[in-house]
């Protein structure tokens, strides 16, 4: 049986430290989409998720057993990336080239596996669709949407975090997702 | 949740496509969904935004984990708490008075040494508490004469009491825990301009 986060914090606690490993490979999936959403940079919400777990590791004695290890885990990359977002001028490469000399314009390469390059195409534009659309919802839509689907938290834990009602937090998603329906049109898979 | 009619059945029809619905509300929205092809319509396009969200999910570099235990600090919990310094400060102190009193042994007045000591000390408390009464008496005294000199005096002076009343509750009161709503939305504004400009 698979040991409960807090168990596992618990016994890093005790001195087998290499137990932390375990904590990472459950959240960084997570912890890096929801950055990555937060501050639109892979590499930034990379280092940045690195700076948290190290973080959340330096205060893990500081942890309450009584809350979720997830929710403290969200609240830390949360405050984290607002410092980010103020400390940093995100340096942002456009997929849009600006025409030369010979008028001569249109979109970067980007490199695809696999897909046609229609396909690979369709999917650049159906992800800088879903990132504008998610981008364009009132913050606090847009906020539940990328905990919930890119954080993979679950209702209760956003409830938590975000002190909210959970009938609040359904709601707030629901409607969320119903903008993005409307936004995204054409874009959503055939 | 609310019961399920035509009018929250979209909400009812997101929450499952979320996997937020136990077996008998699924089994009811079944019953529900089997009567229209329009909602069946709705249900694949919820489906294809969540598979969409998923599909713009970003992969992890390679290595990431074993990046971040690799430059996992020693933190303070591991450490432990350090006696070293109180430690050195007992045994310095034990020794010291070891030696004073072995000194005051040699010359046969060991104990008149220690009763001089508490004399010396019982006198600086003495002193100490002289002082602080005579202050206090004469505050008293002071603030006496402020208040019996008109009723205005005295309501000034209970006006500046409940005043000093207030500033310290108010410096008591527990602080309310910190809402970082209002922060996060001023990020998102700031991260929004920066990548507009």
């Amino acid at each position: 049986m698979q040991a409960q986060d807090e168990e596992l914090v618990e016994s890093v606690l005790a001195g087998k430290v290499e137990l932390f490993a375990e904590l990472i490979e459950r959240y960084q999936g997570r912890l890096v989409n929801y950055l990555y959403r937060m501050l639109r940079n892979e590499e930034d919400a990379h280092d940045l998720a690195q700076e948290v777990f190290l973080k959340i590791y330096g205060a893990l004695d500081r942890f309450d057993p009584r809350y979720r290890f997830s929710t403290w885990l969200f609240r830390v990359a949360q405050n984290a990336a607002i410092d980010q977002i103020r400390k940093r001028r995100l340096k942002l490469v456009s997929i849009h080239r600006p025409e030369d000399a010979d008028g001569d314009g249109g979109d970067w390469e980007l490199p695809g596996e696999g897909p046609t390059p229609y396909q690979a195409r369709r999917n650049v534009e159906r992800g800088t669709a879903i990132r504008e659309a998610i981008g364009e919802l009132p913050w606090e839509y847009q906020e539940l949407i990328t905990l919930r689907h890119y954080g993979e938290l679950s209702y209760d834990e956003i409830a938590t975090l975000k002190n909210m009602p959970l009938g609040t937090v359904k709601n707030k998603l629901f409607r969320g997702r119903q903008m993005l329906k409307e936004k995204l049109g054409d874009f959503l898979t055939d | 949740m609310k019961t399920m009619d035509r009018e929250n059945v979209a909400e009812w029809l997101d929450l499952d496509v979320d996997g937020q619905l136990g077996e008998a509300e699924r089994a009811r929205l079944a019953q529900v969904l089997a009567a229209g092809g329009e909602l069946a319509a709705e249900r694949r396009r919820l489906e294809a935004l969540h598979a969409d969200l998923a599909a713009a999910r970003v992969a992890v570099r390679p290595g990431f984990r074993d990046a971040v235990m690799a430059s996992l600090p020693a933190p303070a919990w591991r450490r432990g708490r350090s006696w070293t310094l109180p430690l050195a400060m007992a045994v310095g102190f034990a020794v010291a008075a070891a030696l004073a009193l072995a000194g005051a042994s040699a010359e046969g007045a060991a104990l008149g040494t220690g009763v001089a000591v508490l004399d010396l000390l019982a006198t600086a408390l003495l002193a100490g508490s002289g002082l602080l009464a005579a202050s206090w008496r004469g505050l008293a005294l002071a603030l006496e004469e402020l208040i019996s000199a008109s009723g205005l005096s005295l309501a000034a002076m209970a006006l500046g009491v409940l005043f000093l009343n207030l500033l310290f509750f108010s410096m008591l009161r527990r602080r309310r825990p910190h809402d970082p709503q209002p922060v996060l939305e001023r990020a998102a504004v700031e991260r929004d301009t920066i990548e507009r400009q």
